[in-house]
């Protein structure tokens, strides 16, 4: 009898090969329509329409605001999640179910939410314009606060696990080394908990980036103020102005950032743990 | 400066009601079975769980007081203000810092400058014999270093109390026996990093552990905890050499068995059994423990029994003597151990002489045991902490 060289003995039996047909039709789901994308594309002007005026715009305009999303996601996510972490089994089930609400919600619901809560006769919104005369809606503070609001349960799910799995006997060591709670957050618990934090940072940034429902509702189309990439994308696509060639090439500039940002993740990923 | 600690606490049927009281510069075993509460009296302690009553003092300062009226408020000193140490069996090293860095940790976190911190660091990585390995991350560690790595993390703080919960419990042989000495200077105040003490009066430590090698070459005193309560306190030599309970016989590999000094020479138990010992005994009419090895057992089987011995076996019988029938065999210390059922005397012997004797499970027996190791001495009772 001979043995299958090129079956790994170790680590199982290997896997049943009628899996291999619905793992190719998945990964083809994947991977064809941005095949397609690129085969589509006019190449000899995809250049062009990539660093028009338009485009340039709307990149700057999405680095920009999916990055102050991103800050704005890690000073309250991080001790949100902490909190959720550390709560009592029932308390915590709770949150973490009312935080990832964004998650199932279409974008499109969380923009009218955003709208009804800080529009002109929203329930904050009215206070804060007969107040302070600020106008949120149709903002470019508009789009960070809808990015934040679809990103944020990406950042929250990803760092709550890692402070599960860092536990909390660290932390009680370093206290009886004298480490009052700060320090103890400083330099124990946030170090342990890193590499979830980026992760969850990474993945809260790439969704901030690709953010198109909530942002047109609640933020508007405004070329320049709120026109993100996935905006000018959908601008460009209904023919306003623009033939859909440039919304493909501008879709192409998204899926290379998309691109980079996996590859980033993956190297933090691949990094010998700490 | 001297620990003093008296809890109350209850998990649904558990209660822990203890008091220990350590001098500084003592250290005091605290063995028990599993779940007797051991771990749990580090832990409030420590500070870092908050018992249903009590009071921790340390040097008079008050650590913890929990008054046991419901509307009374409670008084906790959070841990990291304790200036109490803790080492369990996981040296728990910080995995994102190198040996140094985690020595120098506590120093930091008590507001030493991060220069001075790490000078005195690298001292007492020296004092436990690492100092080639300072830069090294914890995963670069074998577990014995890394436990010793730990022990300087917790000395260099040079905390008033010092609580060790099973600290060679996760070690093989050698580094366990290696870190059991290590603690015994550091116990005996033998390393210091360069010399230098900086807190003047020296450590009250309690050691828990389960291993009666660990209460031999570090304790002080011993203290018995069993269903949460201290059951025998006091010298080792007394507390382990002459057992009051179960437990600690078991653990030195005593046979106990209490009975009431019947007359000069004969002990009798309440089950009737009577037992007599070459040495003298307490007066007549006192409660007595009567201790003897399991090897000091001899059981014999039931066919030989028969083999006409004649009225004199029948006469042996009445002293140290009596039938009994086979539990089960084990592997033993020094040979199987043979369980009598109903009882807990067990007898041990070579495989060649119970396979003689023909003694199996379910066999009456007579057992029997050589007076000249059996040790009589009056029982002690602890009486309680009590609580006011």
């Amino acid at each position: 009898m001979s043995i299958d060289r090129r079956t790994p003995l170790a680590g199982g039996t290997g896997i049943p090969r009628l899996l291999y047909l619905p793992a190719a039709i998945g990964f083809a789901l994947l991977i064809l329509p941005i095949v397609g994308l690129f085969l589509r594309a006019d190449w000899p002007r995809v250049p062009a329409a990539i660093v028009s005026e338009e485009a340039l715009s709307a990149l700057g305009l999405s680095l920009q605001t999916a990055l102050s999303a991103t800050v704005l996601c890690i000073i309250v996510g991080v001790p949100l999640a902490l909190v959720i972490a550390r709560s009592g089994s029932r308390l915590s089930g709770l949150l973490r179910a009312l935080t990832t609400l964004p998650l199932v919600m279409p974008p499109l619901v969380g923009g009218i939410a955003l709208l009804y809560l800080l529009g002109r006769n929203g329930l904050i919104g009215s206070v804060l314009e007969l107040a302070f005369g600020i106008r949120i809606p149709f903002t470019t503070a508009a789009v960070v606060i809808a990015q934040a609001f679809v990103a944020l349960p990406f950042l929250v799910i990803s760092v709550e696990g890692a402070l599960r799995t860092a536990g909390t006997r660290f932390e009680s060591v370093a206290a009886t080394l004298g480490a009052g709670r700060w320090t103890v957050f400083r330099r124990v618990t946030l170090p342990l908990i890193m590499p979830g934090v980026i992760a969850g940072t990474v993945l809260c940034f790439a969704r901030a980036l690709g953010e198109f429902g909530a942002t047109a509702l609640f933020a508007g189309n405004a070329a320049g103020i709120t026109r993100t990439m996935p905006l000018a994308i959908y601008t460009a696509f209904n023919g306003a102005g623009v033939s859909q060639d440039s919304a493909i090439a501008l879709s192409l500039l998204l899926v290379v950032v998309g691109i980079i940002i996996l590859l980033l993740l993956r190297s933090w990923r691949t990094e010998p743990e700490l | 400066m001297t620990l003093d600690a008296e809890l109350l606490l209850s998990r649904g049927p558990f209660t822990l009601d203890a008091r220990v009281t350590v001098a500084a510069g003592e250290t005091i075993a605290l063995l028990g079975p599993n779940g007797s509460g051991k771990s749990t009296m580090l832990a409030a302690i420590a500070g870092l769980l908050v018992p249903d009553g009590g009071t921790i003092t340390v040097g008079g300062r008050v650590l913890t007081q929990v008054p046991d009226s419901p509307n009374g408020r409670a008084h906790v000193v959070p841990a990291h203000r304790r200036r109490i140490g803790l080492l369990g069996q996981d040296p728990l090293l910080f995995p994102h810092l190198n040996a140094l860095e985690n020595v120098a940790f506590g120093l930091k976190a008590h507001g030493m400058k991060v220069a001075e911190a790490r000078v005195r660091a690298a001292g007492w990585i020296d004092a436990v014999g690492l100092s080639s390995f300072a830069d090294r991350r914890p995963a670069e560690l074998s577990g014995g270093q890394q436990q010793r790595i730990a022990i300087a993390r917790v000395l260099a703080t040079e905390p008033d109390v010092l609580l060790f919960d099973e600290p060679m419990a996760a070690l093989d042989v050698q580094n366990a026996s290696r870190t059991r000495t290590l603690l015994r200077e550091c116990l005996a105040d033998r390393i210091t990093a360069g010399g230098e003490r900086h807190n003047i009066t020296p450590p009250a430590t309690i050691v828990v552990t389960h291993d009666v090698v660990d209460a031999m070459v570090l304790a002080d005193r011993v203290a018995i905890l069993e269903h949460g309560r201290i059951v025998d306190v006091g010298d080792v030599g007394r507390v382990l050499g002459q057992p009051a309970n179960l437990f600690a016989a078991t653990l030195v590999g005593l046979n106990l068995v209490e009975g009431i000094v019947e007359t000069p020479e004969l002990v009798r138990m309440p089950d009737g059994r009577s037992f007599v010992s070459d040495g003298e005994l307490p007066s007549v009419g006192s409660e007595v423990s009567v201790a003897f090895p399991p090897s000091a057992v001899t059981v014999r089987g039931a066919r030989q029994e028969s083999a006409a011995r004649g009225p004199v076996a029948s006469e042996q019988l009445a002293l140290n003597a009596w039938h009994a029938t086979v539990g089960i065999l084990e592997p033993g210390a020094r040979g199987i151990r043979v369980t009598l059922r109903g009882d807990t005397v067990v007898a041990e012997a070579t495989p060649a002489e119970l396979l003689a004797e023909r003694v199996s499970p379910g066999d009456t027996v007579t057992a029997s045991i050589d007076a000249a190791f059996v040790t009589v001495y009056p029982r002690r009772v602890v009486v309680p902490a009590v609580r006011d």
